[in-house]
């Protein structure tokens, strides 16, 4: 369950990045999408309305301070996103100022799948959660139907692998990187809400502690795959949660060198993974036009 | 690229149907298109959209806080008019203009290092190992001892990063954030473990102080109170930027920065120079460490940096390269910095610093983008082929 922040926000970043959009803000906008889901939370006392403001939070935050800049205007989309990044800081800090350490009084409730659930010992554990989670998990089965087995994921794909040929053969490269680019902003809110709303139960200035920047890994480790991204992320959310795990376990390691662990892993990961593609012979299947700047 | 500009609408199958020349929608009436690149129009952009957040902050400010009319005026004084305030201000550009340098070095490499934070951190993590190591040295001694070792703490923090870049290729935002945050795990572990202080009230992460011959204080030119910090900070910064203007090694870098393709080509030892550029740049990240360390906080303490190392980066992006401008820009940012906490007494928050560097970042970008492009009202063709975009694109490549 704790990966399941992480996958929201680097689903959406995937999404983003096939189609040639590379958003460093994550971290941003998940601190934004975390204080409005929050705060939404806080004010009416329905869970699912605050992860849902959430969602919507992070996404007009995207869509205003970065789809439109990036895209649009064509600023440099590593120095937007740092911006990006910084003004969620700011912006989620002011957004839940009243509303730090005030309990949020609703919970969305456990989701115990009909049969499945019944089952001796996997399941409590693996189908009673909430429903975000399920959404989560079929999420990336989703995307790479779209993705790779539709027309319109076809067209995401072109427009990030080659924009001008898309653009000769009439895909829109502009209105795609919008759409794409939106729906980051959208999961990367959601992921964000779902972690304050529903994981951590509060919201601090640094809820995040830097799960949006692990998002960005995740989707490099992943090889812009749907499917890897979810496993991925998984394991992330395993790391991540060692240290509590381990505190409540009594093992003999203090807590903090138990929470490295994510992001030595992270570390660990991106280096086995680029270890065979050194040198001339990368084969990463990045989207070829990541990041490059779109005249038309 | 094999592109062909003909219109030849049917060949594709049916599927991708050539789009009408004249299309609708808000997103097609205006296109983009490149501007002859002046240098004196990028500066003049710059400089205007760097100054404008400011102004809109500041007036916002005065708008927010509770001192009617008068809060700007009162928090200026405050800050700027008072010899302590000036004395805090320059105690907090010291590390500002130190991970501001540290992120522009890597730049110039086109390299980012993210993980000024953590070095800084790493750099005082070693400057207090020594100096709880050595408790009887003499203060001339130790201080540049310390300086030095925080620097090699900077180093060690970033050597696995910067290995990893220049050998594997493995992307450096993305370890040396890593690293960051294992160093604050590492921070929060040794100030309340073993570095811990016997008398600090439960709550602060705070060790045990280091011998105060080991401290920095100020010095007093003209009645004024300067940390010494900042005079380190100042001739670090400036002794770099000119190593880096002036050196093969800093020409090496800016090759590399612009085209990793070409240096190679032209026989430069790429990862060498990577490998260096990040370890210095690691190097003055650490000073900045000890330099918080011996000037302003005197033990090991996640305090030691509030987000100083994220907002360096900042400073290194807005700067543009230019190691002058990281001092000022550095001096400039802590002004604000300085401001806003003199004004968290008229109520207004103290992360909205944030929202300003981001605002400033963000006008900067689109200042470029501004100067670089400009906005063209596409005119309705009428189904010509669009081989005259293609040909004068930035890339130059003619492909009709």
């Amino acid at each position: 369950m704790s990966g399941t922040p992480m996958l929201f926000t680097a689903l959406g970043e995937l999404l983003g990045e096939k189609a040639g959009v590379l958003n460093v803000g994550l971290e941003g906008i998940m601190l934004v999408g975390g204080a409005t889901g929050y705060v939404v939370t806080c004010v009416t006392r329905d869970a699912n309305l605050g992860l849902l403001a959430g969602a919507c939070g992070g996404l007009l935050f995207e869509l205003i301070l970065f789809t439109m800049p990036v895209v649009l205007l064509n600023t440099n989309q590593v120095v937007t996103g740092f911006a990006l990044w910084l003004l969620g800081l700011g912006a989620s800090k002011i957004i839940g100022v009243h509303y730090e350490d005030v309990s949020a009084h609703s919970f969305v409730p456990n989701v115990h799948l009909p049969v499945l659930s019944q089952l001796p010992f996997v399941g409590a554990v693996l189908f009673s959660y909430p429903w975000p989670v399920y959404v989560a998990a079929s999420l990336p089965v989703g995307a790479w139907f779209v993705l790779s087995r539709t027309q319109h994921g076809l067209s995401v794909r072109a427009v990030g692998d080659a924009p001008r040929a898309a653009e000769a053969v009439g895909v829109s490269v502009r209105r795609w990187r919008v759409t794409c680019s939106v729906m980051t902003g959208f999961f990367a809110g959601l992921g964000g809400a779902f972690l304050t709303v529903v994981y951590v139960g509060r919201w601090s200035p640094g809820v995040t502690s830097g799960a949006g920047w692990i998002a960005l890994a995740i989707v490099i480790v992943s090889n812009w795959h749907p499917l890897r991204l979810m496993v991925t992320a998984y394991g992330f959310g395993v790391l991540a949660s060692l240290s509590g795990v381990g505190g409540a376990l009594g093992w003999p390691v203090s807590s903090e060198v138990l929470g490295m662990f994510p992001y030595i892993g992270a570390v660990v990961l991106l280096c086995v993974w680029m270890w065979p593609r050194r040198g001339r012979g990368r084969r990463l299947e990045a989207p070829a036009a990541l990041g490059a700047i779109w005249l038309r | 690229m094999g592109v062909s500009a003909s219109r030849d609408g049917g060949g594709r199958g049916g599927r991708f149907r050539r789009a009408p020349a004249s299309r609708g929608g808000p997103l097609q009436k205006w296109k983009l298109e490149t501007r002859s690149a002046s240098g004196k129009r990028m500066w003049w952009y710059r400089g205007v959209s760097f100054v404008t957040p400011l102004m809109v902050a500041i007036l916002a400010l005065n708008a927010v806080g509770n001192a009617p009319g008068g809060a700007v005026g009162e928090t200026i004084r405050l800050t700027f008019g008072t010899r302590f305030g000036v004395q805090e201000f320059t105690v907090l550009a010291s590390p500002l203009i130190l991970t501001g340098a540290a992120v522009a070095v890597g730049l110039r490499a086109n390299l980012w290092n993210v993980g000024a934070d953590g070095q800084l951190f790493a750099g005082a993590w070693a400057a207090t190992a020594v100096a709880y190591a050595a408790p009887h040295l003499v203060g001339w001694l130790l201080i540049p001892l310390l300086l030095i070792t925080s620097a090699v703490g900077g180093i060690l923090w970033i050597l696995i990063p910067a290995l990893l870049r220049a050998y594997i290729g493995v992307s450096e935002i993305l370890t040396t954030l890593m690293f960051n945050f294992v160093a604050y795990l590492a921070t929060d572990y040794f100030a309340t473990g073993p570095w811990r202080n016997p008398q600090s009230i439960g709550g602060a992460i705070m060790s045990r102080p280091i011998q105060p011959q080991a401290w920095l204080s100020n010095v007093s030119p003209g009645g004024w109170s300067v940390s010494v910090g900042l005079v380190i900070a100042l001739a670090c910064v400036v002794g770099v930027g000119i190593a880096l203007r002036r050196s093969l090694f800093g020409y090496r870098a800016m090759i590399i920065g612009t085209s990793a393709r070409a240096a190679a080509y032209a026989g430069m030892n790429v990862r060498r120079t990577t490998l260096r550029i990040l370890i210095l740049s690691g190097a003055v990240a650490g000073l900045a460490g000890g330099v918080e360390l011996l000037a302003d906080v005197h033990s090991f303490s996640s305090s030691l940096s509030n987000d100083t190392g994220f907002i360096g980066i900042g400073i290194g992006v807005l700067a543009g390269g230019s190691f002058l401008g990281v001092s000022l820009i550095g001096v400039v940012i802590a002004a604000v910095l300085a401001l806003s906490e003199s004004a968290q007494i008229f109520g207004v928050p103290s992360e909205s610093v944030f929202l300003i560097i981001g605002a400033m970042l963000l006008a900067t970008a689109m200042g470029e983008a501004a100067a670089r492009y400009r906005l063209v009202r596409r005119a309705p063709s009428s189904g010509k082929a669009p081989d005259c975009g293609l040909t004068r694109a930035k890339d130059g490549s003619g492909q009709s």
